[in-house]
Parts: structure tokens; sequence; C-alpha cells
């Protein structure tokens, strides 16, 4: 007899129920099975259906049409939604929002306590669960003191509590930073092979979904693609419509050879090694053209920021400090793109407040446009060259209308009714948001439009400077490439941005000049591709290096050359060049 | 960051009074309201700010911390002191009198009576409750002690449940809003300077993305409880059972014969002030 399937869908038709206008099908008549044991990545673009699917696997959602089986078990009845959602562990996207417990045990123990478990039994189950996802020295904890990757494996260990024999993550690693995503969903692959769990992920990020057997991609309620990783990332052109992004190794391969279907004789080019192995062998063996890059910092330019000697501390609770903030130095100059990168809780946040006078130094000082912040003063002046967009920046959106909300802060800033009008317009172009969203509601937004109008309300008020805090954060891949292209429109519209981030694929496409933050301290502070030459320096401070440089890296291990390529762009232009010299079509 | 100061935050402790059975302490901070409210005497009300004072160590808190947990209600303090301090009754000795403003010596010794007891109250709750017992535990215990009204069919488990959770969240929301006002600020808001009218039309711009907020994240929390089988109703079971244990009767004793004690003192011993 056939292994029963983990999860069976059959003819499944879901729509969320709308006022008023005609029902959208989320999920429109899906049929799919996923095997016992099986490590599935279940693709799709914001609004594709993806979470649905998954909120259908758990019970969350009841099917309109068609059926949803776990081991052969139907939801007719509460009972049967009860073993389904004790088989079916989920883990969501923001951990902040699915921590129920006060401290790390009573977190876990929520979902055994909801069985009725005897106590005895909820304690076994919960240590052995910390056990597993290695949070056992931690049981005493508050959750809000855990870093975001701790977070989210406590989201697992209050699943696995259940005695699940299947995980799902629902876009578990949106919220962490590169290096925790990537060591989170290794670890999470890891477990369910050693323990037989079927493991289901949604997401919209490829690299991630490298580690599947299986790969599923949806778009508008559909199944589009169904295959092993390999089948489905060699449909670049599908893929991009969907507005999914493969690995950079093979979109650099897919911008050089456009209409080929890529194999290795016979083996289909997955990894960044298959690829390298790929292009070596067509350059192996000739002279290499490496355009020198421009030193991209002015050397003359004006200091618009100066920073010298800040250190900043924090009072705990109990009175004491902690230092946040060591003995900074650095100046951003005009015009340029100065991106200032570290993991999370390197200080970047704190540091940043600080050039906008929201916080004041406690010692050192803090000049823009030759204002200092130690004087109360200048803070005003300050903060109208200077704009800071926080992190989220849609979650501080307040009024009614999209013009409203963007009106606010230069109205604060006393300018007249057609003064504020014209800004506003002017504003909303530099995002790509045209006059048709003035009198919309900014709630009613796709999540990247939301950020432009957030963008916007700080551009309106005509500063500078710009200071962005992970402004790609979250964004799905087509919003987010068009957050990049938005700033380096804004540095060609002659602003200077200074720009936080821990993606060191974003810091390398823009950065003029960079400085890494680790432990409140610069640890350096030099052009790209001094910083990015340095690869102990980027793993004493937590970050990745840029995919890019990965990949020239390994071009260059393969062939001895000396390629550094620090945007998709470079790498394809100067590959394509290289391919060139020899005579050799592009498209064979 | 943001510090919250230490109002309702529990600090974890490995005391005496931490590993006491959140009923009893329930039922003993009313003993100790009781007894508070009982007494007259200036003498004895500073035996019991003694004795309320060495739970500090009891539950082994460092003392800036406990002491800190009055701040929230010094201007209380303060505002009750100077009401009962300004009232005077007809044959009073007058140590002031400018205009309006009397102040005799009774009234100043029941203002400081008043603002004594005050804080004695908050500090004793503090210290059995907020400070020593976490969210968890307190509701555990609510729920315990009211489990009675569940034969009327009050929902005390879903209350207990929601209390524990709207706790939880507590510091979340405020650091949201701490986020929320810095970057209001930068967009030019002032919540320091202007009128009443004005302070409260700025706080606009806070609550409205607060609320959203809090409305995405209750629909989240939602969903992820549901997805661990919560369900109202239910019959749950529990990681701690609530157990009283020998110390809890050894505290509640001991504590009972301070109390009676210091009343016996108060109202038959010592000579009236």
């Amino acid at each position: 007899m056939m292994e029963q399937a983990m999860i069976d869908f059959r003819d499944v038709n879901f729509s969320y129920p709308t006022s008023g206008e005609p029902a959208h099908p989320a999920i429109d008549k899906i049929s799919l099975s996923i095997p016992q044991g099986q490590h599935c990545a279940i693709l799709g673009h914001n609004g594709s259906g993806k979470s649905t699917l998954a909120r259908l696997c758990n019970a969350l959602e009841l099917p309109d049409k068609g059926t949803v089986a776990v081991l052969g078990r139907v939801p007719k009845s509460v009972e049967d939604i009860f073993e389904i959602r004790k088989n079916c562990g989920m883990v969501f996207q923001n951990p902040d929002n699915q921590i129920v417990g006060t401290t790390v045990e009573e977190d876990v123990a929520f979902g055994p306590e909801n069985l009725g478990l005897p106590s005895v039994e909820i304690r076994q189950r919960v240590d052995e669960a910390l056990k597993r996802v290695g949070l056992e020295n931690m049981a005493q904890r508050s959750p809000s003191r855990l870093s975001g990757g701790q977070k989210q494996k406590l989201g697992i260990a209050g699943a696995l509590a259940m005695r699940p024999s299947c995980l799902i993550l629902d876009e578990a690693c949106a919220m962490l930073d590169p290096l925790a995503s990537d060591e989170f969903m290794a670890f999470a692959d890891q477990l369910c092979r050693k323990s037989g769990l079927t493991l289901l992920q949604i997401t919209h990020d490829m690299d991630q979904a490298q580690l599947a057997d299986r790969v599923i991609v949806l778009s508008h309620g559909k199944v589009i693609m169904d295959g092993t990783p390999a089948d489905v990332f060699s449909h670049q052109n599908e893929l991009e419509k969907e507005g999914l992004r493969a690995p950079t190794a093979l979109r650099v391969l897919h911008g050089l050879f456009p209409d080929e279907l890529l194999r290795n004789g016979d083996r289909p080019i997955l990894t960044q090694e298959d690829c390298c192995a790929f292009l070596a062998e067509r350059l192996r063996g000739r002279e290499f053209i490496t355009p020198e890059r421009p030193q991209r910092r002015g050397k003359d330019a004006e200091k618009l920021i100066q920073v010298e000697h800040l250190s900043f501390a924090y009072e705990r609770a109990d009175g004491s400090q902690i230092l946040a903030l060591k003995d900074i130095n650095f100046e951003v100059r005009r015009g340029e793109i100065f991106v200032l990168c570290g993991h999370s809780g390197s200080g970047k946040s704190t540091l940043i407040t600080h050039l906008n006078g929201l916080f004041q130094p406690l010692e050192g000082k803090v000049s823009v446009m030759g204002l200092d912040s130690r004087d109360k003063k200048n803070l005003s002046e300050i903060r109208r060259h200077s704009g800071l967009v926080f992190q989220y920046p849609e979650h501080q959106l307040f009024e009614a209308t999209v013009a409203e909300d963007v009106a606010y802060g230069p109205k604060k800033q006393g300018l007249s009714a057609a003064e504020v009008e014209k800004r506003v317009r002017a504003a909303l172009e530099l995002v790509s948001l045209g006059p048709e969203f003035m009198s919309r509601s900014p709630f009613e937004l796709s999540g990247g439009q939301k950020r432009r109008v957030a963008i916007a309300g700080i551009l309106a008020m005509d500063p500078d400077i710009l200071v962005l805090d992970e402004p790609a954060a979250g964004l799905d891949p087509r919003s987010r490439e068009e957050m990049l292209s938005y700033i380096e429109r804004l540095r060609d519209e002659g602003k200077t941005i200074v720009m936080v981030t821990h993606n060191m694929d974003d810091a390398a496409r823009l950065a003029d000049y960079m400085a890494v933050l680790s432990e409140g301290e610069i640890k350096a502070l030099a052009a790209p591709e001094k910083i990015f030459a340095d690869t102990e320096l980027l793993r004493s401070s937590g970050l990745k290096k840029p995919s890019v440089l990965e990949f020239s890296d390994g071009l260059n291990r393969i062939l001895g050359s000396h390629f550094a390529f620090y945007s998709l762009a470079e790498a394809i232009h100067t590959l394509s060049l290289n391919l060139k010299a020899e005579g050799r079509s592009l498209h064979v | 960051m943001f510090d919250l100061g230490s109002f309702g935050q529990y600090i974890h402790e490995d005391s005496l009074i931490h590993r006491l059975d959140p009923r009893v302490k329930f039922i003993c901070l009313i003993l100790f309201i009781t007894c508070l409210l009982m007494l007259q005497h200036p003498l004895t009300l500073l035996s019991f700010g003694l004795f309320a004072f060495a739970h500090i160590f009891l539950a082994r808190l460092p003392f800036k911390t406990a002491l800190k947990s009055l701040k929230p209600i010094l201007p209380l303090l303060i505002f009750a002191f100077l009401i009962n301090a300004l009232v005077t009754s007809p044959g009073d000795q007058l140590l002031l009198h400018i205009g309006f403003i009397r102040v005799s010596v009774e009234s100043l010794s029941k203002a400081s009576f008043m603002a004594f007891r005050l804080a004695a109250l908050v500090f004793i709750s503090n210290l059995m409750l907020a400070l020593t017992t976490s969210a968890m535990q307190l509701c555990d215990g609510m729920a315990s002690l009211l489990s009675p009204l569940e034969r009327w069919h009050v929902p005390v488990q879903d209350i207990a449940m929601m209390m524990s959770i709207a706790l939880r969240f507590v510091p979340t929301l405020m650091e949201e809003s701490d986020k929320i006002m810095k970057a209001q600020t930068s967009r030019g808001a002032d919540y320091d300077t202007g009128g009443l009218m004005k302070r409260l039309k700025g706080f606009v711009t806070v609550l409205v993305p607060l609320f959203i907020s809090a409305f995405h994240r209750a629909e989240a929390l939602a969903s992820a409880m549901e997805a661990r089988a919560y369900r109202s109703g239910i019959k749950r079971g529990k990681l701690h059972p609530l157990r009283l244990e020998k110390r809890d009767f050894f505290y509640t004793l001991s504590l009972i014969l301070v109390l009676v004690l210091l009343i016996i003192l108060d109202r038959s011993v010592l000579p009236p002030a």
C-alpha cells in the first residue's frame, strides 16, 4: 500500500470574504500532495496565495470547495481540527506576534497545555523541545531578551512540543538579518531531516529554497511550477515575471545567456559552483579584462555630517548603564551614499538617531551642515536638513489620505498651502506615486507602496540629507529592487544619503563609502572595495559577504583571474566584455 | 530601547517571595492592606513600613529597583499630601495662614499619614505582586481564586488568558509607541510644548499608528494561538500547577502573627500619640 500523504489538497478553492466586491479566489483549484518527510518550498510573490495555502494546511482556514487532508484526516469536527493542528506545527513571520508566554519555557508549554496534558508530561515535552532547538539554557529567560533567530527557534520549540509530523514555516525568516536567516533555515532543514519531519517552507527568497527537495511556485492562487529546485530555477524568465529572484550566480548566467536552457553536460545548473564551472569552461585560458573601479567618494566634496568622538549609553531599569556607542568618528560628504552596516544590535539605529538630533551625544560632537546638535536651538534646523526614515516607516502613517500624510512634515515647517501642495506632489513623484494616489487612504496600499508614501513624507520636507534605516527590509524581491533604484535616483537628484543595512548585496551595489559597526564601535571606515576584501572583518562583525562577490571569488578560484563584482549589472557587463573579446557570439 | 521604569515589571529571582503560591500572595496582600488601614499610631505605622521594607531582602531585589517602583506614583503622593495639608477644620493649631492657604499641625500630620499609607500600599503591592510574580503566575493565581465563579458561567479562564496576554504585550506596545514618537518627532511633531489641546492633538499621530499596529498584532497572535490548538473553553493543562507548599503556610502564619501583633500594639499597648 502507498504511504499516506502528509498533506493532500484536492481541487481546493478558497477566497477571503469581501464586502461588496466579488470574491477574488486566494486559492484557485489547487490539487497537490506532499509526501511524508519531504522538504518542500512554496514560492510566490505577495498575494500569490502562498500564506493562505499554509493556513489551509493547519486548518486555520477551511476550503470553500474541495478537501485538504492531513495524514488522511479531513477537518470535519473540532476533534479533527485539533488533531490536524497538533500534526502541523506552524511558525509565523513576526516572532513578537506569536510569543504568548512571559518566559521561554512558559511559551513552549502553551501548546501542550492546550492539549490538556498532565503537568509531568508537559514538563517533559518542554524540556525535550528546548533541547532540540538548543535553548535549554534559556528556559527562564524573557523572550524579549532573545535575538531574532532565537525567537524563531523558540517558535519551532513551541511547535515541536506538540509532537507534530510536519513543520510549516510561514516566511519565518522575513524579519531576520541575512546571516541569522541562513543559519535558521539550515537549522530547520537539519532538524526535520534528522527526525523525519515534513518541512513546508513558505518564502519569496529563492536562496532559501535551494535546500528543499521540491519547489512549488504559486501565482494568483494557482500552481504554476512544481519540481526540483534545479528544474524550477532553470525557468528564469517565468520566475522574473512572477517577481521572484533566482540566486545571484544563476541570475548572472541568465543575464549572459538569456535564451539558452543552461546545462553542464547532462547535469542541470543549480549552485554557484555549477555556474562558475560553466562560465570557466567558456573563459578559460585567456587574458581577462578587469575594468578599474573608480574611487567613488569625492575628495573635495563638502562635509555635510561630522561625527567626532561620539559615545552614548542607555540606562537600564535597574539604573546601570549599557554603553551603546563608543568613540565614533566619521564624516559624510555631499552627494554620496554612505552605508553604515553591522548586524542586529550593533548600535546602527542608535547611531543614526543622533544624525538628526533626536538623541544628543552623551560625549563627543555631531554636527550636521555645520550645526552642532548639542545646541538645542539648532535642532529644528538640523531636522530640516537631515530627514530620518526609520525601519518599517509605513507603521507610522496616520492620516486619512496619502496627500495629508505626506503634507504633515511640510505643514509643521510652516510653509504656505501652495508650497505644501507643490512639495507633496514633487515628493510623491520622486517615489513614482502619481497624483491619483493622493486621495487614497495609505492603509489600503500594498506594503511597498506604503513604504514609499512614508519616505515621501520625509522627502516633502526637502532635506539635503536622507537617513534611511533598512529601507528595503521585509519587502518582496520586486519592491526591494524598486526601492534600491529609488535610492540611486535620489542620489542622482543630488541628495546625500546615509543608509543603514545588514544586507551586504545592497551595500555593495550602492555604497560610495562605508562604515562597519560592531558592538557599538566602528571597526572599519573605508571604500566598499576595501571593506569587502577583508573577509576576516566581515566574519568578526557578523556580516555576510555579498553574493556577487562570492560569485566572482568562485570564478577567480577556478580561473586565477582577479574579478571583483559589486552588483549584478557590473558582473554581467564585465563578463560579457570578456566573452565578447574572443569574438564569441553571446547568443549561440 | 526604552526604559520602562520598574512599574509593573517582573524581575526574575529565586527567593522566598518569588516562590510563594500566587494565591497566597493575593491573600497576604489583602491581609497587609487591611492591617495598614487599621493602624493609627505613628510608631506602629513606622514598624509596618519597616516590615514591608524588609521584604526587599526576602525577595532579593536590588534596593534601587524596589524604591524606583514608587516613582510613577510620586505626583499622586504629592497631590494627596497637598490636598490633605490644606484641609483644616476649625479649632486646629494653625501653622500658616496666607490668604486661602491654611495649614495646621493636625492637617499636616493627617496629610503625612495619608501619604505614608498610600506609599506603603503601593510599595507592598509592588513587592508582593508586580515585581515578584510573573504575568502568567499572576493570572493563574487570579483564575484559581476566581474559579468558583465558573459555576455561574463566568469565563474565568478566558479572562485570565486575556489578562496575561495584555500584560505580555505592554512592553511591546510601549516600545512601539516610543518608536512612533521618535519617527513623528523627526517629521516635526512636538509632544513637549504647547497647550493641552495642541498636545492632545499631537498624540493622534501616535495613537492612530499604535492602534493599527495593535490590531494587526492581535490578529496575528490569534492565528498563532489557534495554530497551537488554543480554543476558548477547553480544559487546559498546566506546566506549573499551583500547589501549596510548606513555605506558603509558614509565611502566611508568620505574617498573620506580625500583623496581629502590630494591631494589638496599636490598639491597646501604646499610649495615644
